[in-house]
């Protein structure tokens, strides 16, 4: 049979929306590397570049043969490979420009996958998913559902046989398209860091919106040429094919719009691309064959199939780089079947609806089932034989751009030296510089800065270093003055120790003199010497001989004094002491009870309010509180009622908050007096040894009191403080761990 | 009452003062006994068992010893010690009397053994109420007979 003539504006038309379909090569590109992140765009874009010319050589070879040739058994097209016979035949030339028509189709089959495959395929790899999806399976799906011979032999191909409609190709491009990434994703699998372990998905942000905006127009334009060009000719069809095409990009649009915004609060540029390319792929089987207001409809089901797709995509965790299964398989799908759906009564297969969609359904189902098994196998041997698949993980680090092609972005290897130096912490390495570029210049500037940060570094580390030896030398100090210390205690300790035997002995026989002058105060007395002489000798013993015993006697017992008191005093710097839960109350109630004469004659009160349970030796507590009550009932002011108090701060002042806790730490008690007071200028001796400020009273006691106290408690790791004011009183103020150190 | 043997105070102080002081003050508390005075340690032990010097001492009976811890040469406690190691010897009173009173010493001493432990006073009167309290304890009490 000969070919039908063609009017030179049907060729005209036709190969201009090829032409138009070819630019979609370009959306794709664009639209993939926009998507896709910066360090794999590169990759992406030539992917894109390589499926067309690789599927045209195939088509051109194989593809077309067994798509378009005599059909066998409505199978598989069994000739024109390399189109030898149909050049042969055609006189006219419409093979030609029959050919380039199906193989921009082709194309756009092909480069459907490397959307989806993207940021993780080897190069190699995909040129082998290219070759498949161009030789074998786009032209046998395409076979059953177009074909019958390019010169319409009686044989079509079965599914068309069967009256399976679609216009411009929802199944035969898209859905294949759609459905072998879903085959080549199934042994990929995920992206690294796409999904956690508890199967939420990460977003991996695309690297350039505005160029998959572009992308996005550029497939608008091209569909129009996709889809009117599918009439072959120009014909009244066209108009409506144009604007059916048209009217499903917008409520497509629209649809991805609303979800988005509805979803997640703000409309996501992806959502609203993908939106108008899932209306575009759902109105392609159809545009055709159904009203306007029918288009938008279909193209508003293409939008809700892409999103149901890509939640499916999500949960079931397949990760699809730029959604390339939702719009061509979901909205292919949607097209698919609204054929049936939506078709015009002229265009039913036996006028009958139902069996038109049941027609659309098989043939849907078909070609799902045989693309994804089919290439399946195709890239698991191709894997496995051929070249791998998948690119190694630190490539995929790197970046495709780096591993595939050798192609450097100076901004992403300025951020991976900056990387490195921030996860070595190596403050000596720099980044390279590559002069005369912007990059550069910022590398330059951070060099800078490493240079300044290296050298501030380095002197922090002197300081520290000086730090750490002044530390370790005021330790040392430390130790040495607790050492010194303990030295100067055992050396008065010894020191008062020794002069208790020369004191023994001079109060033994001061006292024996004092014995003998009264001895000799007698024998005189009884003695017969003239009574003048007796007078004198008298006088002699009871002026010069007693007085100047009495003084010696007085100075020994200063002495023994003073040394009991150096005694006492150096031993709180070692006596051992036990740790035990000590009752204050009751140590203080025997102290009182003890003293309660001196209370008693001097008419004071004494109040005690409740105290806590403390840490310590019973004994050194007890002495502590006996120095402080006596002190206070000492020097009270004889010339108004003395009033004590005894006492226990519970409440912690509001302070700083740093101090607050330091205060927690201890029990603060206090011994309140309403007596003398301390001068000024005796305060900050208080508790240094034989400071007395009182002369005219106590003559008692040895000066040492205070000091011993302030030692004992110090020794627990407790401070004691006085607050004074001359003529009003005094008030002692003992802090005492909760906790003693051991 | 039993005719007893008549004891022999062993006085053992360097100090020739508090010597004096000790042997004036048991007199004053009506001590007739025999008063022997051994200015260091090595003395004391030669007149305990008999050597050196005193090798041909009388044997005066049982004896108590007033023992001061300082003492030139072998202390107080060494002598103790060897008093109280001594079978011949070891049942022989032993009064402490000395100026330190470090619990250490006193503690120290009780372990070996000694009758007691009296740190002497600084105050003359106290020292001399001691002393005399000494004595009367010496006066009444049983001692064992010298081996």
């Amino acid at each position: 049979m000969l070919p039908v003539r063609h009017p030179p504006v049907d060729v005209a038309w036709t190969l201009v929306c090829g032409i138009l379909v070819f630019v979609m090569q370009a959306g794709f590109m664009c639209l993939e590397a926009g998507l896709v992140r910066q360090k794999n765009s590169i990759n992406v874009a030539i992917k894109n570049f390589t499926d067309f010319f690789i599927s045209s050589t195939a088509f051109f070879a194989v593809g077309f043969g067994l798509m378009f040739g005599a059909s066998a058994g409505g199978f598989i097209g069994s000739d024109g490979f390399f189109l030898s016979k149909y050049i042969a035949q055609d006189s006219e030339g419409w093979i030609f420009t029959f050919w380039f028509f199906q193989d921009v189709f082709c194309g756009t089959a092909a480069t459907i996958v490397a959307g989806g495959v993207a940021e993780r395929i080897r190069y190699p790899g995909y040129m082998w998913v290219s070759f498949t999806v161009s030789a074998i399976i786009y032209p046998i799906f395409g076979h059953w559902a177009w074909g019958g011979g390019y010169d319409l032999a009686p044989q079509q191909g079965w599914l068309a046989a069967m009256g399976y409609r679609d216009f411009a190709g929802s199944s035969v491009v898209h859905m294949v398209g759609g459905a072998a990434t879903l085959a080549c994703l199934f042994v990929l699998g995920p992206r690294k860091g796409r999904y956690l372990p508890d199967g939420s998905a990460v977003k991996i942000w695309g690297s350039n919106i505005p160029l998959a905006t572009l992308g996005t127009f550029l497939l608008w334009i091209g569909w129009f040429g996709f889809n009117g060009g599918s009439a072959l000719a120009l014909n009244q069809s066209v108009g409506l094919i144009i604007v059916n095409t048209n009217l499903a990009a917008c409520t497509g649009s629209l649809v991805g719009l609303c979800w988005s915004w509805h979803r997640k609060g703000k409309p996501e540029v992806e959502s609203v691309l993908n939106g108008a390319l899932g209306g575009l792929v759902a109105v392609t089987a159809s545009c055709a064959y159904v009203t306007p207001i029918s288009a938008l409809a279909i193209g508003a089901l293409g939008g809700v199939g892409v999103n149901i797709t890509s939640n499916l995509l999500t949960r079931f965790r397949i990760d699809d780089a730029v959604d390339a299964i939702p719009v061509h398989l979901g909205a292919g799908i949607v097209g698919v079947l609204c054929v049936g759906l939506f078709a015009k009564e002229e265009f039913l297969v036996g006028g009958s609806r139902i069996r038109q969609i049941a027609v659309q359904a098989l043939g849907m189902t078909v070609c799902l089932v045989f693309t994804v098994t089919v290439e399946w196998l195709l890239v698991k041997l191709g894997d496995r034989y051929i070249t791998r698949l998948r690119v190694d993980p630190d490539d995929e680090d790197r970046g495709l751009n780096l591993s595939e092609h050798g192609a450097r972005t100076l901004w992403l290897d300025l951020a991976e030296d900056m990387h490195y130096i921030e996860r070595t912490q190596d403050l000596s390495k720099r980044t390279t510089v590559e002069p005369e570029t912007e990059a550069g210049v910022v590398a330059q500037m951070f060099n800078r800065l490493m240079d300044t940060l290296r050298e501030k570094s380095a002197q922090l580390m002197d300081r520290t270093e000086a730090l750490n030896a002044s530390y370790l030398r005021l330790s040392e100090v430390n130790r040495e003055l607790v050492q010194q210390r303990r030295e100067n205690e055992m050396f008065v300790y010894g020191v008062s120790h020794d002069l208790r035997s020369p004191l023994v002995n001079m109060s033994g026989f001061g006292r024996e003199l004092t014995y003998a002058l009264g001895e000799m105060r007698t024998l005189i007395g009884e003695s017969v010497l003239p009574p003048e002489q007796k007078r004198r000798g008298l006088q002699l013993l009871d002026d010069d001989v007693a007085t100047s015993l009495r003084f010696i006697h007085a100075a020994v017992e200063r002495m023994g004094n003073i040394t009991n008191g150096l005694l006492r005093l150096s031993r709180t710097g070692w006596v051992l002491y036990d740790h035990k839960e000590v009752d204050l109350s009751s140590v203080v109630r025997r102290i009182l009870d003890a003293m309660s004469i001196t209370i008693l004659e001097r008419g004071a009160a004494v109040r005690v309010g409740p105290l806590p349970t403390l840490l310590g030796d019973p004994t050194a507590i007890e002495q502590v509180y006996a120095n402080i009550i006596g002190n206070a009932l000492d020097y009270l002011d004889p010339s108004r009622p003395g009033d004590v108090e005894i006492g226990w701060d519970q409440e912690v002042s509001p302070t700083t908050t740093e101090w607050a806790e330091e205060r927690k730490a201890f029990h603060h008690l206090y011994v309140k007096d309403n007596g003398l007071g301390i001068p000024e200028t005796a305060k900050p001796k208080l508790f240094q040894i034989f400071q007395r400020f009182h002369p005219n009273l106590s003559n008692h006691g040895s000066g040492v009191g205070l000091s011993i106290t302030r030692r004992i408690v110090e020794r627990h790791g407790g401070s004691i403080t006085v607050e004074s004011t001359e003529g009003q009183g005094s008030v002692f103020r003992i802090a005492w761990p909760r906790k003693q150190k051991s | 009452m039993d005719k007893m043997a008549p004891v022999t105070i062993l006085v053992v102080e360097d100090d020739e003062g508090q010597s004096f002081l000790i042997e004036k003050h048991l007199k004053r508390s009506g001590i007739v006994n025999n008063i022997v005075h051994c200015g260091s340690g090595q003395d004391a032990a030669d007149y305990i068992w008999a050597k050196g010097p005193h090798a041909n001492r009388a044997k005066n009976g049982p004896l108590v010893v007033l023992l001061d811890i300082k003492l030139p040469g072998m202390d107080g406690i060494e002598l103790l010690q060897r008093i109280k190691a001594d079978p011949a010897t070891k049942n022989i009173p032993v009064l402490l009397l000395t100026t330190t009173s470090d619990p250490r010493d006193i503690a120290k001493c009780y372990e070996l053994g000694c009758s007691g432990y009296v740190t002497k006073p600084l105050e003359a009167d106290a020292f001399s109420e001691a002393i005399r309290r000494i004595g009367l304890f010496i006066q009444v009490v049983s001692l064992p007979q010298e081996s």
